[in-house]
C-alpha cells in the first residue's frame, strides 16, 4: 500500500525533471528512426505550460513555492485549466528517462488533489459528476436502479456464483451493448457468473482522476466489501478504468484487497484460448487496435531503488512489467477471418482517445479533437473498417470523433466482435 | 484599458485566436527557466505565431511598446538562452513545424523553427540523408541547433551545423524580413550562402539577438554504406589530446570524441567519486563512413596505424574493445537516452550546466588540468571533471567542454556547481578557449577579455539592427 502522499513528498522527483521536453513527444531510433505526438493536452494547447509531465513539473514547482499567487482568481483558474485539462495517459511517462518517470502519473494527480484542498478544483463538470456519484452511484446521473436495466432479457440472472461481472457505469447506462455482449460471452462460455446488482457502485476511477479522495475511497470500501462477502474467485470488467481501479488502485491507495482475482475480458479470453476452450467463428474484417491508458502505460511497473541498493535512492532502474498490450491483440488475431493491422502509435507510444482523466466532461473540445486525431491515425491505416479497442469509455470518445469527421470507420469494444465470433 | 490588456488584445489580433496567447503567471512561469543554474525571469507574455506575417507584426507592437521579445522552440539549451533577462513577449515558434522541402539531388532541407531533431531525422532517413544530430533531446529544434553553432554526429567531416546552412529567412529587429544566401536572389533556390556577403553571419552565435530566423536551409548529406566505430583509450589526456591530432589530419572520422572516466560513467557521478586504480582516464570513439568498403578499409587502416605508432612514442593511447550496443550509441542519435541528460543529470537531480567551449587542443591540457584542481580540490561538494573533447573539421581546434549536473532542490549545491562552473569559464577563458551557448554569466566573463573594438562592433551591429532594443536583450551584456 503506497497511501496517498502529499504532494510535498513527490516534489524530490519532479526536481528530478531536467526540463529535457523529452516527455513532448513519441521518438525511437529504430532504425528506422520515429516520431510522433504523444501529448493530447499539449498538442491542443501547444503552450508549454500544457505540454507532456515537463510542464507538471513546473506547475509543482510554482504551487509549493508560490512562485504564482494562487489566491488571485484570475490566476486560480489559469491553473485549474493547466492541471486539470490533461488526460492523464501518461504518455509522457512512458517517454521520460529520468527517475521522475515513475511517479509522473500519481504526480499528476497529486497537483490535483493539492488543488482540490486550496479549492480550485475539482472542475464545475467534476463537481456535478461528483454529486451524481455521491447520489445515484455513477457519474451520468441516471438513477441507481436502472443500472442493470440492460440485464432485462437475461433469464435466470444470478447475484452469486464463481465469477462476478463488473459492468462499470459506461457499459451500464451509455454502451450497454458492451454489457450485455460481456454477459452473452460469459453465458456462451458456461461461466457460472453473477452481477452485483443494486450492490455495484461507480468504482471511483472518475473522481480519484479529479484529485478526490474521499469519496472514491467510500466507493471502494463498499464494493470491495461486497465482492469479499459473496465470496466471489473472479471478477471481470470490460472496462480499462475500472479493471486499473479495482486490480491496482483500491489496494494501492487504500490496502483494501479483493480476494477475488480481477481480470479484464481480454485476459478472462486469452486464458479461455489457451484452454482450447474459445471457439471462434469467422468474421471477416480488417480492423485496428486501439490501446487504452488505463490498461496499457497505467499498467505499466517500474521498478524503483527506493533504498538505493542497487543505484541510488529513488533511481528508476527500469520498466519491469508492461501493460496489458499483447494480450488484447492475442485475443483480436484469435478470431478468424480478422485482418489486424497496427496503427502508427501503439502500446506504450499509443495515442490517448481523448476521455480521460475528466476531459470528456470538463474539457469536451480537447477531447474531441483528440479522438478526432486518434480516428484520423486509423483511417491512414489501408483497409482499416473497424477501431477495436476494450474499454467502453474509449469507444465513447472514439465514436464521438468518428461521427464529428464523418468517417466510414466503426468503433467496436473487443467484446462486441469475441460475442460475434463465439459459437453458441 | 491599461497597458496590459491592450497589448494582450492586441497579440490576440496578430494571431488571430486567444488560444495562442497567455499573460498569465500561471503559463509565463513555465518559460522562465530551464535546465541549466540560470534563475528564473517570467516574461510578461506568450505568443504563438504561426506565420512569418504574424511574427512581423508581434515585431512591430514590441517596437512600439518597447518591450523585449525572446525567441523560443524547444526551451531545451543549457545555458539559459530563453530565458527572458527583461521579461517581455516569449514569441514560441512550435506552430512553426513544416518541413518545407527536402531536395535529395541538392541535398538540402528547408525547415521551419519548429521542426524538432527527431522529426526531420524520421523524414531524413526515409530519403538516405542525414544531418549533425547532436546528443541533445529529441524534441529540440534542428534550426535553433544551427543558428546557435550546434555540433552533431558528423561535425568532424563537415563542421559545425551552423556551417551546414544554405540559407535563412529572417524576420528583422524592425520588422521587415530579409533572406540572406542564395534564397535572397530568387526565392526558390536554397542550396548556398555563398558566394553571396555571409550576411547569414549576423543571424548566427547571436543568440537570438539579431532577428526571428523563420526558415532556414541546412546541408543534408546522404548516409554512407558502410560504418565501423573505432574506439580507444589513453591514461592521460596529453597522449590522447596528441592522438587525435595526429588522426584527424587525415579528416577521416565523422566524429571524433574522446571522455573523461566520470563522462563515461552512466550517469556522471554526482558528487566526485575516486576513479578506480588502473582504469584509463580517457576513452574515445572514432566514427568513420565509407560509400565503398575499400574506402572504409583504407580509414581503418589508417587509424590502426596511428593508434600503432602512436604506442611505438611511448604513448598510452591503445585500441579498446567496446560492446556494440555500446558503440551503436554513437551513431543512434537522437537518442531519448542522452538527449534527456539521463546519461548527464540524472544522479546529480534535475540540473544541468556547463562551460561548453571551442577550444585549440592544444590548450586541453592545460585547462582540463586546471579543470580538475577546481572540481576535484576547491568546491564543496567536489564535483566530478566529466570532461568532453571532440575534433571539429580539420585539426586545429575542437569542443572541450565540462558537463555539471547539479540537484535543483538543493540552492547551496546548486551554487556550488554555478561557481565551478564560472571559475572553470575564467580558466578556459585565459588559455584561449571560447564557450558556446553561455548563460548572461559566462558573458560578463567574455567581455570583460574581449577586444574593445569586438565589443564595440557587437553594439554597432546591435544599434542597426535593433534601434529599440527588443530582441532578447541582456545576452550579451552590453546594452
Amino acid at each position: 500500500m503506497d497511501n496517498f502522499k502529499d504532494l510535498k513528498f513527490y516534489s524530490q522527483f519532479f526536481r528530478k525533471c531536467s526540463k529535457c521536453g523529452t516527455c513532448k513527444s513519441a521518438y525511437s531510433y529504430g532504425p528506422p528512426p520515429t516520431f510522433a505526438t504523444i501529448c493530447p493536452q499539449g498538442e491542443y494547447f501547444k503552450l508549454d505550460s500544457y505540454y507532456g509531465s515537463r510542464s507538471k513539473s513546473f506547475l509543482g514547482h510554482a504551487i509549493l513555492e508560490n512562485k504564482v499567487d494562487l489566491t488571485d482568481p484570475a490566476i486560480q483558474e489559469d491553473m485549474q485549466k493547466a492541471a486539470f485539462s490533461c488526460t492523464v495517459c501518461g504518455g509522457c511517462q512512458s517517454q521520460c528517462q529520468l527517475d521522475y518517470k515513475p511517479w509522473i502519473v500519481d504526480y499528476i494527480e497529486q497537483i490535483r488533489n493539492h488543488l482540490v484542498n486550496m479549492g480550485i478544483g475539482p472542475t464545475k463538470a467534476e463537481k456535478a459528476y461528483q454529486q451524481k456519484i455521491i447520489k445515484d452511484h455513477n457519474p451520468y446521473g441516471e438513477t441507481h436502479s436502472s443500472r442493470f436495466n440492460w440485464l432485462k432479457d437475461v433469464k435466470n440472472l444470478k447475484t452469486d456464483g464463481n465469477t462476478v461481472y463488473f459492468a462499470g457505469c459506461t457499459a451500464s447506462y451509455r454502451r450497454t451493448q458492451i454489457a450485455k455482449s460481456t454477459a452473452s460471452v460469459l453465458s456462451k462460455l458456461g461461466e457460472d457468473w453473477a452481477v452485483m446488482g443494486e450492490n455495484e457502485y461507480c468504482c471511483g476511477s472518475p473522481l480519484l482522476r479529479a484529485g478526490l479522495r474521499d469519496e472514491p475511497q467510500k466507493l471502494a470500501e463498499h464494493n470491495v466489501d461486497y465482492i469479499n462477502d459473496q465470496g466471489f474467485k473472479t471478477v471481470v470488467t470490460a472496462c480499462a478504468g475500472c479493471y486499473k481501479v479495482l486490480s491496482k488502485e483500491y489496494e494501492k491507495w487504500w490496502g483494501l484487497k479483493l480476494k477475488a482475482k480481477v481480470m479484464h475480458t481480454s485476459q478472462y479470453l486469452e486464458e479461455k484460448m489457451k484452454k482450447g476452450e474459445l471457439k471462434l467463428n469467422n468474421v471477416k474484417a480488417t480492423v485496428t487496435y486501439h490501446d487504452p491508458c488505463h490498461m496499457g502505460r497505467h499498467m505499466n511497473h517500474y521498478e524503483v531503488d527506493m533504498d538505493g541498493k542497487k543505484m541510488w535512492k529513488g533511481a528508476y532502474v527500469q520498466m519491469d512489467k508492461p501493460g496489458l498490450y499483447e494480450t488484447p491483440r492475442n485475443v483480436l488475431k484469435a478470431i478468424p477471418g480478422i485482418e489486424f493491422k497496427e496503427m502508427y502509435r501503439n502500446r506504450d507510444n499509443s495515442f490517448c482517445c481523448g476521455a480521460g482523466g475528466g476531459i470528456k466532461s470538463s474539457y469536451p473540445d480537447v477531447a474531441l479533437e483528440t479522438a478526432k486525431t486518434r480516428v484520423q491515425e486509423a483511417e491512414k491505416v489501408a483497409g482499416v473498417q473497424k477501431i477495436v479497442t476494450p474499454c467502453p469509455f474509449c469507444v465513447t470518445n472514439l465514436c464521438d470523433g468518428a461521427q464529428a469527421l464523418g468517417s466510414k470507420i466503426e468503433v467496436v469494444d473487443l467484446i462486441q466482435l469475441v460475442d460475434q465470433a463465439l459459437k453458441k | 484599458m491599461d497597458k496590459k490588456d491592450r497589448i494582450y488584445k492586441v497579440l490576440t489580433q496578430i494571431v488571430g485566436d486567444e488560444k495562442w496567447v497567455s499573460n498569465s503567471p500561471v503559463d509565463c512561469w513555465c518559460y522562465s527557466y530551464d535546465m541549466s543554474f540560470v534563475r528564473p525571469k517570467m516574461p510578461q507574455y506568450v505568443v504563438l505565431p504561426q506565420t512569418v506575417e504574424e511574427i512581423q507584426s508581434i515585431v512591430r507592437l514590441a517596437n512600439a511598446e518597447k518591450m523585449p521579445i525572446v525567441p523560443f522552440t524547444g526551451g531545451t539549451n543549457i545555458g539559459g538562452l530563453c530565458i527572458p533577462e527583461q521579461g517581455g513577449i516569449v514569441v514560441d515558434l512550435k506552430r512553426m513545424n513544416k518541413i518545407l522541402r527536402i531536395d535529395t539531388e541538392s541535398r538540402y532541407a528547408i525547415i521551419e523553427p519548429g521542426v524538432s531533431h527527431a522529426e526531420l531525422a524520421q523524414e531524413l532517413y526515409k530519403v538516405k540523408a542525414r544531418f549533425g544530430w547532436p546528443v541533445g533531446p529529441p524534441s529540440a529544434s534542428v534550426l535553433a541547433a544551427a543558428i546557435n553553432h550546434g555540433i552533431g554526429g558528423i561535425t568532424g567531416r563537415y563542421g559545425l551545423n551552423s556551417q551546414n546552412i544554405t540559407s535563412m529567412e529572417v524576420v528583422l529587429p524592425t520588422g521587415e524580413t530579409a533572406r540572406v544566401g542564395s534564397c535572397a536572389i530568387r526565392p526558390d533556390a536554397w542550396h548556398s550562402c555563398l558566394p553571396l556577403p555571409r550576411l547569414d553571419g549576423l543571424f548566427t552565435g547571436w543568440l537570438g539577438t539579431t532577428g526571428i530566423v523563420t526558415k532556414v536551409g541546412i546541408f543534408t548529406p546522404p548516409v554512407p554504406d558502410y560504418v565501423h566505430i573505432g574506439t580507444f583509450s589513453a591514461q592521460n589526456l596529453k597522449d590522447m589530446e596528441k592522438f587525435m591530432r595526429t588522426f584527424s589530419k587525415y579528416e577521416y572520422s565523422d566524429d571524433f570524441t574522446s571522455i573523461s572516466w566520470w563522462l563515461s560513467q552512466v550517469p556522471i557521478p554526482y558528487p566526485f567519486i575516486e576513479k578506480p586504480k588502473g582504469a584509463p582516464e580517457w576513452n574515445g570513439y572514432c566514427v568513420m563512413y565509407g560509400f565503398t568498403e575499400k574506402e572504409l578499409e583504407n580509414k581503418v587502416d589508417t587509424f590502426n596505424k596511428v593508434i600503432s605508432g602512436e604506442k611505438k612514442t611511448g604513448s598510452s593511447v591503445d585500441a579498446t574493445d567496446v560492446p556494440e550496443e555500446s558503440k551503436r550509441g554513437r551513431t543512434q542519435l537522437p537518442s531519448q537516452i542522452v538527449g534527456s541528460t539521463k546519461n548527464y543529470c540524472k544522479m546529480g537531480g534535475g540540473g544541468i550546466s556547463w562551460p561548453g567551449t571551442f577550444t585549440p587542443s592544444n590548450r586541453w591540457v592545460q585547462v582540463y588540468d586546471q579543470w580538475k584542481d577546481i572540481y576535484m580540490n576547491k568546491l564543496s561538494p567536489a564535483l566530478s571533471p566529466a570532461v568532453r573533447v571532440t575534433m571539429y573539421r580539420g585539426t586545429h581546434y575542437g569542443m572541450l567542454r565540462l558537463m555539471t549536473p547539479f540537484p535543483r532542490d538543493r540552492p547551496a549545491e546548486e551554487a556550488n556547481a554555478a561557481n565551478g562552473i564560472i571559475e572553470c569559464l575564467k580558466v578556459l577563458l585565459d588559455a584561449g578557449g571560447i564557450p558556446y551557448k553561455p548563460p548572461v554569466a559566462m558573458q560578463r566573463e567574455i567581455n570583460q577579455r574581449a577586444d574593445p573594438g569586438y565589443v564595440d562592433l557587437i553594439m554597432k551591429v546591435k544599434d542597426m539592427l535593433d534601434p529599440n532594443h527588443i530582441m532578447n536583450p541582456g545576452k550579451y551584456q552590453v546594452r
